[in-house]
């Protein structure tokens, strides 16, 4: 019964949340200046001949975008098409259907985010891990520094630098594309290094507490060796806390990242929803805002789920309910 | 505190969570590099582009572009510039400097006596790439979507904006987009045969063989337009006309042409392949020339700053191509409370206080912008030339009540995208004029927007822009800052308000509307902005080719003397292009070359 309601209270507030980004998104929009038609006009690249339209056509213009109904009324369709999974076609990408958008693009963000949240933990772990091994070390200040360093880092500016070096200079990778299995590396790289630090640092501060409870120090009064002490019984334990960090790091990279799709043609949803803000094209803007927002939620609610199932002790003294398990989670572990 | 019991614990009932925790460790690993390397295209079983040598005997170009959104010549897109390199084939094409046309799917034209009716002969072996002849009947049908409004359904452009140029004139036809009649025979475009199209005019257009160039003028295989309303651009759907053919296309990423086998010209087509990679120049983060370096490129138009690398380098500048376009940079005035711009004393001497060949020399392969049209345009002539003189700026200035631009608020200039010319003007007006001068670098909606209101009492100035159009007198003089243009850009501030206000009235009558906005132009526009008017006018009706010419070049003469817009720079463009590729003739108009007489040599 514990487990219907908690489902129903996240479920409900999923879809309060949706609605009010939704109407964010909406809101602000209307409220910036310009629109779709003229930003066209004078931002389309290579478009340099002069839109010579006269007034009734730029007003039929209008009309086809719906500007000339009132805002309500364009934002309800626009929710009605949500709701029906037919949310109309692009203004940008004329003719094609957000829906379909996002289904093309989606997959692509996705497997970006995913195969670097892969390379991040494979690079963390064993990071966070020697240096919490080796604490006030000089190995553990300069792995620290190196992570630090990644993460101050935006992940453009590793990108452009990847490019440089492996491209440029050393001519080992293409420079961008997503056609073949090497053009994954360097945009995989470059999404993977901020992430990766603050990975490391986290499993660095995790195992460090992990190795100060009484149970490890039971193992190691057992006579265990101390290898096995470390992996078995610390560094799982350890490990646990960083579902709470990995599942929205995952989210948010699975969202697109528009700058390093665009830096190496990856023809990712970041870029089509970086576009959509800047050229105003409302229904891509809100289809792909409101894409983002239900992943990020959903990706929460299974964090939360995930957690309860990995560490008991938070189901048996918290229930299923978030706001506990944080807390449960960050005083117990 | 007491343990939980074991049995709780279990995740599922049966699995330990032990057993739960390394089965989904596996299950996930396994799922993301699968997923990584099954999905999404990435299983490596494409064979990567042979390479700009044409290695093992292939010859496979490959060029960079700006992002394509969609491939339809009818939306205003960056799609509809690759199209007309040579996927889709026109009526006729410009030749190779972009001066004139010379035939295409029409093998050859007529024109009637009063220079209204042009009928076209479509030549009998144009196909299309599935096959299908192509006919006058096409043209008719893609034009017929062209015109129609996007409320007409399937038929429509959807919601792109329409990309036909109302100046080509083709009579009816901006009636037609706009709802003003339904009726298609009042539309003049007739297939009067298989192989004849009658195309009308509603006045004498000498620039119309030149705008049926434009992409928007392309034809489409209207079946397949309208049996796939949303699956036409797809490849395999995409039917071309043109000497290639669409093999494969992702938006914002990558499209691969292949030779139409159907093309009627196939023999003078001589690659196998034509791989192009879409970049955003303006995300490219300093790495736009890295394909370029990396030999992953043959053809990347170059930005500012690339060039003058290139230029520096021994073996790079070998490959630079450069090209002085059409393009003006140039300034137009903004609308204030403030009364000081309504003066043409002040603006003219904002303008001839530029030393606009110091100005030219901030960005490669820039000229002095000497007119707002380019010395290049048919008909140009040094009458039109701006001279510079900075004594009788400061004399303008004090005479206007601004001696040393004391009592000027800051003068601004409005930019949506960053130019170093614009910085050079305000840096000549700081220290050579002595007036405070700004550069007010805005967003791009805050741009469109800002450049049409009124703007308070401590801001005027200017706005940049560059335009470009076909190279002769009628587009340059009366359809780029047209004489109505003019007309609303020398009215006074606080009447530009009125005019805003009336025209953004939905409930008004639009008869009533019409007039209330021509009575605030004919009563508050400056004079020689009516002249302009009248002298445009006049010119389009005329038949006498000199007449006409002596016409434009007045016109414009009274528009540089209205300093409401000023060029300030004739732009160039620039192209990486490998010493391999042979045939590419570039033209100064927005698609630069054609695809048609590229090759590849050994």
């Amino acid at each position: 019964m514990g487990v219907v309601r908690f489902f129903g209270q996240r479920l409900a507030r999923l879809a309060v949340s949706l609605v009010a980004v939704s109407i964010i998104t909406f809101g602000l929009l209307q409220l910036a200046p310009g629109n779709f038609a003229d930003i066209q006009r004078v931002t389309s690249g290579a478009t340099s001949i002069a839109g010579t339209g006269t007034e009734s056509m730029l007003a039929e213009t209008q009309a086809r975008y719906g500007d000339d109904t009132p805002v309500v009324q364009q934002y309800l369709t626009f929710m009605k098409g949500v709701v029906t999974w037919d949310m109309g076609p692009s203004y940008r990408y004329a003719g094609r259907a957000v829906e379909d958008i996002i289904a093309a693009a989606f997959p692509v963000s996705a497997t970006l985010a995913v195969l670097a949240v892969l390379l991040a933990l494979l690079i963390a772990v064993p990071a966070g891990v020697f240096a919490a091994m080796r604490q006030n070390s000089k190995a553990d200040h300069a792995t620290m520094f190196g992570v630090t360093l990644g993460h101050a880092l935006p992940n453009y500016l590793i990108a452009a630098f990847l490019i440089l070096i492996f491209t440029a200079f050393l001519g080992w990778f293409p420079s961008s594309g997503w056609e073949r299995p090497e053009h994954v590396f360097l945009p995989v790289v470059a999404l993977a290094l901020g992430p990766a630090a603050v990975l490391a640092r986290y499993v660095r501060s995790s195992m460090l507490e992990t190795l100060r409870e009484e149970y490890v120090t039971a193992a190691m009064a057992k006579g265990g060796p101390y290898r096995t002490v470390v992996v078995r019984h610390a560094l799982r334990n350890s490990l646990i806390p960083l579902v709470t960090v990995v599942g929205p790091l995952l989210a948010a990279l699975m969202t697109g990242t528009v700058f390093v799709e665009a830096l190496f043609r990856i023809p990712g949803l970041g870029y089509y929803a970086a576009t959509a803000a800047a050229s105003r094209d409302m229904p891509l803007l809100m289809g792909t805002v409101l894409f983002f927002a239900l992943i990020i939620m959903v990706v929460n609610l299974l964090v939360d789920l995930t957690y309860g199932i990995l560490d008991p002790r938070i189901r048996a003294e918290g229930g299923w309910t978030s706001s506990r398990l944080r807390k449960v989670s960050t005083q117990q572990v | 505190m007491a343990r939980p019991v074991t049995n709780r614990l279990q995740p599922w009932p049966g699995v330990s969570r032990r057993e739960f925790l390394r089965v989904s460790g596996l299950v996930g690993l396994a799922a993301g590099g699968g997923w990584a390397l099954a999905g999404c295209g990435l299983s490596g079983d494409d064979d990567p582009a042979g390479g700009g040598g044409g290695e093992g005997g292939s010859k496979v170009l490959r060029m960079t572009f700006v992002p394509v959104e969609v491939l339809d010549p009818q939306i205003i897109t960056n799609g509809m510039w690759i199209l007309t390199r040579g996927i889709l084939e026109g009526l006729v094409m410009q030749n190779d400097d972009g001066t004139d046309v010379v035939p295409a799917v029409a093998e050859s034209w007529d024109i009637s006596e009063d220079q209204l009716t042009y009928t076209f002969h479509i030549r009998a072996d144009a196909k299309w790439s599935n096959g299908d002849p192509v006919t006058a009947g096409d043209f008719e049908r893609t034009y017929q979507r062209l015109f129609t409004p996007s409320s007409g359904g399937a038929g429509g452009t959807t919601l792109g904006q329409n990309a036909y140029q109302s100046t080509t004139g083709i009579k009816g036809a901006v009636e037609y987009l706009n709802g003003a009649t339904e009726d298609w025979s009042e539309v003049g475009v007739v297939a009067s045969s298989d192989s004849e199209l009658v195309l009308t005019l509603a006045t004498p257009n000498p620039d119309f063989l030149l705008a049926l160039t434009h992409p928007s003028l392309l034809p489409l295989h209207m079946d397949t337009v309208e049996q796939m309303p949303d699956e036409w651009q797809v490849p395999p759907n995409f039917v071309a006309n043109g000497p290639y053919a669409v093999d494969d296309f992702v938006p914002n990423s990558s499209l691969s042409l292949v030779p139409n086998e159907e093309y009627w010209d196939r023999d003078n087509v001589s690659l196998d392949a034509i791989e192009i990679t879409q970049v955003d120049p303006g995300a490219a983060a300093g790495t736009l020339t890295v394909p370029y370096e990396n030999n992953e490129t043959d053809i990347l138009q170059l930005s500012e700053a690339d060039v003058s690398r290139f230029q520096d380098d021994p073996e790079l500048s070998e490959h630079l191509q450069a090209m002085e376009t059409y393009s003006v940079g140039y300034l137009a005035r903004l609308r204030s409370k403030h009364p000081a711009l309504d003066d043409v004393r002040v603006r003219k001497a904002l303008s001839i206080s530029l030393d606009r060949q110091q100005i030219a020399s901030v960005v490669p392969g820039a000229e002095p912008g000497l007119s707002l049209p380019h010395d290049h345009v048919a008909g140009w002539d040094e009458r039109l030339v701006v001279e510079e003189n900075l004594d009788e700026a400061k004399q303008l200035l004090a005479d206007a009540g601004y001696p040393d631009g004391q009592g000027l608020p800051q003068v601004r200039i409005l930019q949506g995208v960053d130019s170093p010319i614009v910085d050079a003007v305000i840096d000549q007006w700081n220290n050579r004029l002595g007036i405070d001068a700004l550069n007010d670098r805005v967003e791009a909606g805050v741009y469109v927007e800002r450049r049409w209101a009124v703007q308070d009492e401590d801001y005027i100035g200017f706005y940049w822009g560059t335009f470009a159009g076909l190279p002769t007198m009628p587009t340059y003089v009366g359809a780029l800052w047209s004489p109505l243009d003019i007309q609303k850009f020398s009215l006074p501030g606080e009447i530009w308000g009125q005019y805003l206000q009336i025209e953004a009235d939905s409930e008004m009558d639009p008869a009533k509307q019409a007039e209330q906005l021509n009575t605030l132009l004919s009563e508050h526009s400056s004079e020689g902005s009516r002249q302009m008017a009248e002298l445009v006018s006049a010119a389009k009706a005329e038949l006498d080719e000199e007449q006409r010419k002596e016409m434009y070049l007045q016109a414009a003469r009274i528009r540089e003397g209205e300093y409401l817009y000023f060029a300030v720079s004739w732009l160039s463009v620039f192209f990486a292009v490998r010493p391999s590729v042979s045939g590419l003739q570039l033209r100064r108009y927005p698609d630069f070359f054609y695809l048609k007489s590229l090759g590849l040599e050994a």
